[in-house]
């Protein structure tokens, strides 16, 4: 039975499902309690939980995060919200320095089972400062599982592994997608990380996002048949650490030529690494370059129009992907 | 593997040429054994057996240039088969293996150079021409190709050469590769006969110079287009120009092109010179040392660059080099080029040991014996050409020096000495040419103004 829902609707229903089955899952958070949560994720599950599992913060990002991972030190499974991923770097002390690296510190013998979740990119003008894509910066750091679902229905099932994992998991929502429709399917719907995702399927150029970047590619991937009669493969990677090489390394060994798309600015991003990978295990199947996909290299602008210029646009794309093919851009 | 390689015998050296076999095919070789003269730019040496056993396949021929870490010859152990050659991997890796080592010419370090993809398609250089079919990638080193283009090409024993490049730079990609296999018309060329007799027809015409490469056209300086085909005609003779020959065209014609030089001559007075060696010479002989006016020279440059270390110095990647000590080059004319032997640190050394270095130098450099240590390296370089009546000449720096120094013949002439009188005079010319973007024309003057005065009052030696 599959239902259709918004990307909120499934993510709160992830939550609830583990909150239902384990007593130790609990919600912390900026306003998620009373107020609802600013992005209404949580709202109304503090009538249902109490204010034990469903806890108001301080407005003290660094604080509440360290308060939990000792909780999750000692037990407890807490799903904490960053009212916006920008809003972590006051806590990222926590989240590096300690929730990476405990397990390895002990040994194996304390496990940090926390979910810290929260909007993750840009795309409805909250400017520079509220606008950052992180996941190659959290990426980065071994000890720490990171995933960025675009669908609906793999936004529950992901957030449903993450609570169940014993490490901590940096869980980067598609901040501007809350709104977006899909089907979702109910019940236990555990989505394994370190699976990719193939979106659409194509057989002459692979187009590799994660996040917002999905959809957008799967726009240019429609662009590219209608007016070139390209057929491009879509690969969602969802999980961004642990990563599937395997279904990124066969599609490219079917298809010959692969685009990469991220949102975020082009050094040192995902898109980099996933163009190494390519070239390090696929290298005999290319046809072309890789090409990379990046935000324009500026702190991200207010205004609607030069937002819009400033992230990667369907246009980007499909010429990536002609440049890919050796046909002529348009 | 006992496979003979061609040895690295210098930092520089990509490719040598075989240029003699002193074993045939089939003939029994111990460790040591001379089996085959070669010739790099600097020097020809004997190449010697590094394993005992038969010499079972001469791969390279006589006249073959073969490229640093190509095979040369497979000598095979008891009982050993020869390997099939030419299976494009197989033979990188081959290469990697260590070869050469001490050789007449000495201790020079000869590990192969890792070949990259390009080697390992070679299969190296000449030898690939013995190759068995098969290796479709293997003369495609110089193609711009996808690697799924090379892959197919592999697997499907295509000739690259034949394919049209449709991509950005002519690269050949997989659309090219696909519409040439529609139409058939690229496989590679039949087998190993075939391939055999060909490069048989190529000896036949060895007595005919290649055409030059674009690259090596490039490095010498010419556009091809403005080469003039050999006439042919009575009373002409076509040279091949020996390797050493092209490698100094190749540095002079960069250093002409791209060194900016400035020149600066001075007179000098050589009469006390004379005397002084006339009166060491006379000291000295029952020890068999005899100095030269060139030692007198050397010695007097390399005094003078004290106080001018921007004259003793090499153009880096990243900025000029000055150098402390004086490693002196001294030009050494041979039949068919020339080579500079060092003088490792010139400036401390006495008159007596530089004469007996140079000595001993020239007449190794002669006989080809030079190790390349010996020739590589110098800080600054002496052209003397005082031998030959020269009034006065000016040299091609020696890059990356910043200087020469080109020494002419002593002439007997009359000057006015300090009270006007005209005296005998034996007077000596010599121009420095030194690079522009490491020295000004003040450093040079001064410098030359130094050996002069230091060769005007040869004391200034002794200290």
């Amino acid at each position: 039975m599959a239902e259709t829902k918004t990307y909120r609707e499934a993510l709160r229903e992830g939550m609830v499902h583990e909150m239902d089955q384990d007593e130790s899952v609990v919600l912390m958070g900026e306003d998620i309690g009373v107020y609802g949560g600013t992005h209404l994720i949580t709202d109304g599950l503090i009538d249902e939980y109490g204010p034990k599992r469903v806890i108001d913060t301080p407005i003290s990002e660094g604080g509440f995060t360290g308060a939990a991972i000792g909780m999750a030190m000692l037990g407890m499974k807490p799903v904490v919200e960053m009212m916006t991923w920008n809003f972590s770097f006051l806590a990222s002390d926590q989240i590096i320095q300690n929730a990476a690296k405990v397990r390895y510190f002990s040994g194996g013998q304390v496990e940090v089972p926390l979910v810290i979740r929260g909007p993750n990119g840009g795309g409805v003008q909250l400017s520079a400062q509220h606008t950052h894509s992180l996941e190659n910066l959290y990426g980065h750091f071994p000890g720490l599982k990171v995933v960025s679902p675009v669908t609906p229905n793999d936004v529950k099932g992901m957030m449903i592994t993450a609570i169940r994992d014993p490490n901590p998991v940096i869980f980067l929502e598609a901040g501007a997608l809350y709104g977006t429709k899909g089907e979702v399917e109910e019940g236990d719907n555990a989505v394994e990380f370190g699976k990719a995702r193939v979106a659409r399927e194509g057989s002459d150029v692979t187009l590799i996002a994660y996040g917002r970047q999905v959809n957008l590619c799967l726009r240019a991937a429609n662009t590219l048949e209608e007016e070139d009669g390209v057929q491009a493969e879509v690969i969602d990677l969802r999980s961004i650490r642990p990563f599937d090489e395997d279904t990124l390394v066969r599609s490219v060994e079917k298809t010959h030529r692969a685009v990469t798309v991220q949102e975020q600015w082009r050094w040192f991003g995902v898109a980099s690494e996933v163009a190494a990978i390519i070239q390090e295990k696929a290298f005999d199947s290319l046809d072309a370059p890789v090409q990379r996909v990046s935000g324009a290299e500026v702190p991200a602008p207010y205004a609607r129009n030069l937002e819009l210029e400033a992230f990667p646009s369907e246009k980007q794309v499909t010429n990536a992907a002609r440049r890919a093919l050796y046909i002529e851009e348009k | 593997m006992p496979e003979v390689i061609m040895p690295k015998m210098g930092d520089a050296m990509e490719e040598g040429t075989l240029l003699k076999w002193l074993k045939s095919e089939g003939d029994d070789v111990s460790e040591g054994d001379p089996i085959a003269e070669i010739e790099t730019d600097k020097v020809t040496m004997e190449l010697e057996a590094e394993d005992a056993g038969t010499l079972a396949q001469l791969i390279a021929s006589e006249g073959d240039d073969v490229p640093v870490g190509g095979a040369i010859a497979f000598i095979a152990g008891e009982g050993e088969e020869v390997p099939e050659r030419g299976g494009g991997e197989a033979a990188g890796g081959e290469a990697e293996a260590e070869g050469g080592g001490d050789s007449e010419a000495g201790g020079a370090q000869a590990t192969a150079t890792e070949t990259g993809e390009e080697g390992a398609g070679d299969g190296g250089g000449e030898a690939q021409a013995a190759a068995p079919s098969g290796n479709g990638a293997g003369g495609n080193g110089q193609f711009r190709a996808s690697p799924i283009v090379r892959r197919l090409a592999r697997e499907n024993e295509l000739d690259l050469s034949k394919i049209d490049g449709s991509g950005p730079a002519g690269r050949i990609v997989e659309r090219d590769v696909k519409a040439a296999m529609e139409r058939g018309d690229a496989k590679a060329d039949g087998g190993t006969d075939e391939q055999a007799d060909g490069q048989a027809d190529g000896q036949a015409d060895v007595a005919a110079p290649e055409a030059p490469t674009e690259g090596q056209a490039q490095m010498q300086g010419f556009q091809p287009a403005r080469l003039p085909e050999p006439t042919g005609a009575e009373g002409t003779q076509l040279v091949e120009p020996t390797r050493m020959m092209k490698v100094i065209g190749e540095r002079m014609t960069e250093a002409k092109q791209h060194v900016p030089h400035f020149y600066a001559t001075v007179e000098v007075d050589m009469n006390n010179a004379m005397a002084l060696r006339k009166q060491l010479n006379a000291q000295l002989e029952a020890e068999g040392i005899k100095l030269s006016v060139n030692d007198f020279v050397m010695k007097a440059c390399a005094t003078a660059l004290r106080n001018h270390p921007n004259l003793n110095a090499i153009y880096t990647t990243r900025g000029v080099e000055l150098h402390q000590k004086a490693d002196m080059a001294m030009a050494v004319a041979l039949d068919q080029g020339l080579i500079t032997p060092v003088i490792r640190d010139a400036g401390s050394k006495g008159l007596a040991q530089i004469s007996r270095e140079s000595k001993d130098l020239a007449m190794r450099a002669r006989e080809g014996g030079l190790k390349p240590e010996e020739y590589q390296g110098g800080t600054i370089t002496v052209s003397n050409m005082g031998m030959f009546g020269i009034e006065s000449f000016t040299a091609i720096i020696n890059p990356p020096q910043a200087a020469i120094i080109a020494v002419s013949s002593i002439v007997k002439r009359p000057a006015f000495d300090e009270n006007g009188e005209v005296v005998a005079a034996s007077m000596m010319k010599l121009t420095l040419s030194a690079d522009h973007r490491i020295a000004n024309g003040r450093d040079g003057a001064l410098y030359m103004a130094e050996v002069q005065r230091v060769l005007e009052n040869p004391v200034m030696l002794m200290v």
